[in-house]
C-alpha cells in the first residue's frame, strides 16, 4: 500500500449526502463562520474541519480531508495517524452540532484551538445576529412608519371613517398569517364591531363585557401568548373561543378611549412580541385618530347645518312670506314689518288690491316651527292667492267675499295641514275704503287692535271661526264695521306678545295695547319701529327669539301729489318769524282751495305750521338764527298742502318720546299735535341734504 | 306779552294781552309772570285776548301751575277763545286746569 503525498491527494469537499435535510438557517450561517475563521488555519497546516449537524449528519467539511467522516471515534485515517478533536457547538443556549478537527498528530494545543476556532465561529453567528436583529428592528420602525404614512393618507382623502377602520383592521391581520381582527367602537353602553376580518359572527355586546371591556376601561393594552392557558371567562369574547394568542390593544387618544383593537390567530404562527405590538400600537393610535376626527367633523357639521338652516329660513321669510303693502291707494297709510329670529316659523303676511279704494290683508302663523312651518306658510298664502282667482272665475264676481275666501282656503289645506299634524290661525281683513268699511274674518288668530281716532279708545277685532286645518268642511264667517279717519289698525302675531324679558314675564296683551294707545298717533313705520325698539328693551336682546309680524294700518284721507298753483314764502331760522309764517297759512288757506276753508281748520293749520316751523328753528337749525327756510303751499283735490324746507338737521319723529297728557310735561307736544291738526304728515330728507315736512290738509 | 294784574277777593286775576302765547314770546312772558306768582297764592288767567296758543305757550301755562301747586295754591283760566280751546283739549289740558267761560266764575270757584 502506498500512502499518497498529502500534496498529491485532489482536495475537495466531502459531498453532502443526497438524503441528507438541508440546513438550518442558523446552521448555514454557522457552517458559513466557520467557514472564514478555519480558512487561514487550513491554509497553514494539514487540517480539515468538519461540521455535522445536531441530527448527525454533516452539513460541510474544509480542508483535505482525512477520510474519517464520523463523529464518534477518533479512529485513523487514510493519512495514518491523525489526530481528531470534537468540539460541540452550541448558539443561544441550544445545540448546534459538532466541529471535527482532523489533524496531524504533531499539531500542538489541537483540543484547545478547535474550540477557540469555533468560538470565534460563534462570535461571528452572533454578531450577525445582532445585525440582523437591527435590520429586524428597522424594518419593524418601517412597517409602523409605512402604516402610518398609509393611513394619513387616507386621511387627506375623502375617505369616509368606515372604510379607513376597515384598513386598519385589514393591515392588522397583515402582521401574521391566519390572523383575525374586530375593532370595538364604543356606542352608548355598548362595543359595537365597527370593523372586522374574522370567522364569526360579531355582535355589539355591553361594554364592560369580558377581557375586551376590560380593556376598554384600562385603557392599556394586554398580551396573551398563551391564551388557551390563561384565565378568562370563555362565554364573554366569544369569538376568541379557538385563539391561541390574542393581543388587545386600546384606541386611545389624549382625549379620550374610544374602542379596542383585538388581533389575534388561533395557531402558533407568531409571538406578539415588542416589534408587533408597535406596529399595532400605531394602527390603533390611527383607528382613535380616525374616530375622534369623524366625531368633530360631524359636530362642526351639525352647527353648519343649523347656521344654514337659519339662513335659509329667513330667506324664505324674506321671499315667500311677506308681502309688499299696496303704495296706490290714496286715503291709507300702511307698513308692514316682518323680522325672522333664530327660530324660524310660519309666520305670513300679503295683501290683494282690488282697485283703488279696497284692499285685503291676510296675516297667518302656523302652528309649528323650523322650515317645514315656514314652507307651509308659504304654501297657504299662496292658496290665499289662488282663491280669490278661483273664485273670481267661478262667481263671476271681482271681488269674491272675505268669508268665501276663507272657506275655500280651509277647504284646501285641511287635508295637507293635517298630514303635517299642525293648523294655521289667521286673519282676513278686507278694507273698502269707499264704503269706509272694515270686513274680516278672525281664525282664531291674535285679536286685532283697532284704535278709535274719536276718542282715543281701544277696541279689538275677534271672531269665533276655528283656526285653519281644523275641519275641511267648516264654514267661516265675516264680521264688518265701519272705519272713521285717523282710525289705526294693528295687525301682529303672537311673537310680538310672547316676547320674554330676562324675568320670565311675558310682553303681553296689556303692554302691547297700552304702547298702541299712547302711539296710535303716528305714522304707522313709526308704530311699528318704535314697538319693535320697545320690545328691545323689554327682553334686553338685539335678536328675537321668535318671529315677529307686524301690520298697521291708519285710516288718513289723501295722497301727496301736486297739483296747481303754489304760493312760495322765504323765512329766516328766527320765532319771530313764526306770526309771518302764520299769515302766510291765513292766506294761502284763503287763496288756494276750491272753496274757502272752515275757520276751524285754518286755526289747525296755523297751529301745525308753527310747531313744524318752531320744531325747525329749535331743533334742526339749534336755535341759530340767520338760516333759510322755505314754505311753499298749494292747493290740491280740495285741500292744501304745505311744505316747508330746511337745510338743518332732520327732525326724526322716532327720537321724539311719546307726549304725557297730565302736568308733568312742559312739551313735547309739539308732533301730536302736528299729527292731529292735518290729514297727512311726513318727514324726509333728500340727497342734497335739504329737509322737507309736508302738511296736507283737507277741506271737508 | 304785556300782563295786567288786578286783586279780586285774595285772587290775583291776570290779563294776558298780546294776541298770541306762541314760542315767540314764551321767554318773555316766563319773566314776566314769575313775580306775579310769586307774590301770588290762587291766581286767575284771563285768556280773552288770547287768539293763538301753541305748544309752548301750554307748556309755560303748565309750569305756572306747577309753581302755585308747589306754593299750596291753584291756577284756573278763563275766557279761552276758540281755537284755543281746541288746542287744550287736543292737549287734554282741559282734564288738568279748571276752565271758565268767564273771569267771575273763575273768581267764584276759588271759594
Amino acid at each position: 500500500m502506498t500512502n499518497p503525498s498529502p500534496e498529491t491527494l485532489p482536495v475537495k469537499k466531502q459531498k453532502v449526502a443526497k438524503s441528507a435535510p438541508p440546513p438550518t438557517a442558523t446552521e448555514a450561517r454557522f457552517s458559513r463562520a466557520l467557514e472564514k475563521i478555519v480558512e487561514p488555519f487550513i491554509f497553514w497546516s494539514n487540517a480539515s474541519f468538519i461540521y455535522h449537524a445536531p441530527a448527525g449528519h454533516v452539513v460541510s467539511s474544509f480542508g483535505e480531508n482525512c477520510g474519517c467522516g464520523r463523529i464518534a471515534d477518533a479512529a485513523r485515517g487514510r493519512f495514518g495517524a491523525a489526530e481528531h478533536f470534537t468540539c460541540d457547538v452550541e448558539h443561544q443556549g441550544k445545540p448546534l452540532g459538532r466541529v471535527v478537527l482532523c489533524c496531524s498528530p504533531a499539531t500542538p494545543h489541537g483540543e484547545k484551538t478547535l474550540q477557540k476556532l469555533v468560538a470565534l465561529a460563534i462570535g461571528e453567528l452572533t454578531a450577525g445576529d445582532d445585525e440582523t436583529a437591527l435590520l429586524e428592528e428597522l424594518s419593524a420602525s418601517w412597517e409602523s412608519l409605512q402604516a402610518v404614512y398609509d393611513l394619513n393618507a387616507d386621511f387627506s382623502s375623502t375617505k369616509d371613517p368606515k372604510s379607513l377602520l376597515r384598513k386598519i383592521t385589514e393591515r392588522a391581520i397583515a402582521v401574521g398569517e391566519k390572523v383575525q381582527s374586530v375593532l370595538w367602537l364604543e356606542n352608548g353602553d355598548n362595543l359595537e364591531p365597527a370593523a372586522a376580518n374574522c370567522n364569526c359572527q360579531l355582535t355589539p355586546r355591553p361594554a364592560t363585557t369580558g377581557l375586551t371591556g376590560r380593556v376598554f376601561s384600562n385603557g392599556r393594552s394586554v398580551i396573551f401568548n398563551n391564551f388557551a392557558h390563561s384565565e378568562h371567562d370563555e362565554e364573554l369574547d366569544a369569538e376568541l373561543k379557538n385563539a391561541f394568542r390574542v393581543a388587545f390593544v386600546p384606541l386611545t387618544t389624549r382625549v379620550a378611549t374610544y374602542g379596542v383593537l383585538v388581533v389575534w390567530q388561533e395557531s402558533d404562527d407568531f409571538l406578539f412580541d415588542s416589534r408587533k405590538m408597535r406596529l399595532l400600537d400605531t394602527l390603533a393610535l390611527q383607528a382613535a385618530m380616525v374616530v375622534e376626527n369623524d366625531r368633530l367633523h360631524r359636530e362642526s357639521i351639525r352647527n353648519e347645518r343649523l347656521n344654514q338652516e337659519i339662513e335659509i329660513g329667513s330667506k324664505i321669510q324674506q321671499t315667500l312670506l311677506s308681502g309688499n303693502p299696496p303704495n296706490g291707494i290714496p286715503g291709507i297709510a300702511i307698513a308692514a314689518e316682518s323680522i325672522s329670529s333664530q327660530k324660524i316659523d310660519g309666520d305670513f303676511y300679503d295683501f290683494i288690491e282690488h282697485g283703488e279704494d279696497c284692499f285685503d290683508l291676510i296675516i297667518g302663523d302656523v302652528m309649528g316651527k323650523g322650515i317645514p312651518a315656514a314652507l307651509v306658510g308659504a304654501a297657504t298664502k299662496n292658496s290665499f292667492l289662488r282663491a280669490v282667482g278661483q273664485l273670481q272665475s267661478s262667481e263671476q264676481n271681482l271681488r269674491p267675499s272675505a268669508e268665501k275666501i276663507v272657506t275655500w282656503v280651509n277647504n284646501e289645506v285641511t287635508v295637507k295641514l293635517m298630514q303635517f299634524e299642525s293648523f294655521v290661525t289667521a286673519c282676513y281683513a278686507r278694507f273698502d275704503l269707499a264704503r269706509r268699511e272694515l270686513t274680516f274674518v278672525d281664525c282664531g288668530h291674535t285679536k286685532t287692535i283697532h284704535y278709535h281716532f274719536r276718542d282715543g279708545k281701544l277696541t279689538f277685532l275677534e271672531g269665533d271661526n276655528m283656526p285653519l286645518g281644523f275641519s275641511e268642511r267648516e264654514i267661516f264667517s265675516e264680521k264688518t264695521l265701519s272705519i272713521e279717519p285717523g282710525d289705526v289698525f294693528f295687525f301682529y302675531s303672537d311673537g310680538v306678545t310672547e316676547s320674554r324679558n330676562p324675568a320670565g314675564d311675558l310682553f303681553g296683551d296689556e303692554r302691547l295695547t297700552e304702547f298702541i294707545r299712547r302711539h296710535a298717533y303716528l305714522e304707522p313705520k313709526l308704530i311699528i319701529s318704535r314697538l319693535l325698539e320697545n320690545l328691545q328693551e323689554f327682553s334686553t336682546e338685539k335678536k328675537f327669539n321668535d318671529d315677529l309680524t307686524c301690520v298697521a294700518v291708519r285710516f288718513g284721507k289723501t295722497p301727496a301729489e301736486k297739483q296747481g298753483t303754489e304760493m312760495r314764502i322765504h323765512l329766516t331760522s328766527d320765532l319771530k318769524e313764526l306770526d309771518r309764517a302764520r299769515r302766510f297759512v291765513r292766506e294761502a288757506s284763503v287763496i288756494l282751495p276750491g272753496s274757502p276753508m272752515a275757520e276751524e281748520s285754518v286755526d289747525q293749520l296755523q297751529l301745525a305750521v308753527t310747531e313744524a316751523v318752531a320744531n325747525v328753528i329749535e331743533h334742526g337749525y339749534r336755535g341759530e338764527g340767520g338760516h333759510r327756510i322755505e314754505m311753499s303751499a298749494e292747493s290740491y283735490a280740495g285741500g292744501i298742502r304745505f311744505e316747508i324746507h330746511h337745510w338743518g338737521e332732520g327732525v326724526d319723529p322716532a327720537s321724539v318720546p311719546a307726549p304725557v297728557f297730565d302736568d308733568t310735561a312742559e312739551g313735547g307736544f309739539g308732533l301730536f299735535i302736528i299729527s292731529n291738526c292735518v290729514d297727512f304728515v311726513s318727514y324726509s330728507t333728500d340727497d342734497q341734504n335739504r329737509s322737507t315736512i309736508l302738511l296736507i290738509k283737507n277741506s271737508n | 306779552m304785556k300782563l295786567k294784574q288786578e286783586k279780586v277777593n285774595d285772587i290775583t286775576v291776570v290779563t294776558l294781552r298780546g294776541e298770541v302765547l306762541d314760542a315767540s314770546v314764551v321767554s318773555d312772558f316766563k319773566s314776566e309772570i314769575t313775580p306775579i306768582l310769586q307774590s301770588g297764592y290762587h291766581v286767575v288767567f284771563d285768556m280773552s285776548n288770547i287768539q293763538f296758543v301753541d305748544s309752548s305757550g301750554v307748556g309755560a301755562i303748565l309750569s305756572c301751575l306747577r309753581t302755585l301747586n308747589a306754593g299750596g295754591g291753584d291756577l284756573k283760566i278763563c275766557s279761552l277763545t276758540k281755537p284755543v280751546k281746541a288746542l287744550f283739549e287736543l292737549v287734554r289740558m282741559h282734564k288738568i286746569f279748571d276752565i271758565f267761560e268767564s273771569k267771575d266764575l273763575a273768581v267764584g270757584s276759588f271759594s
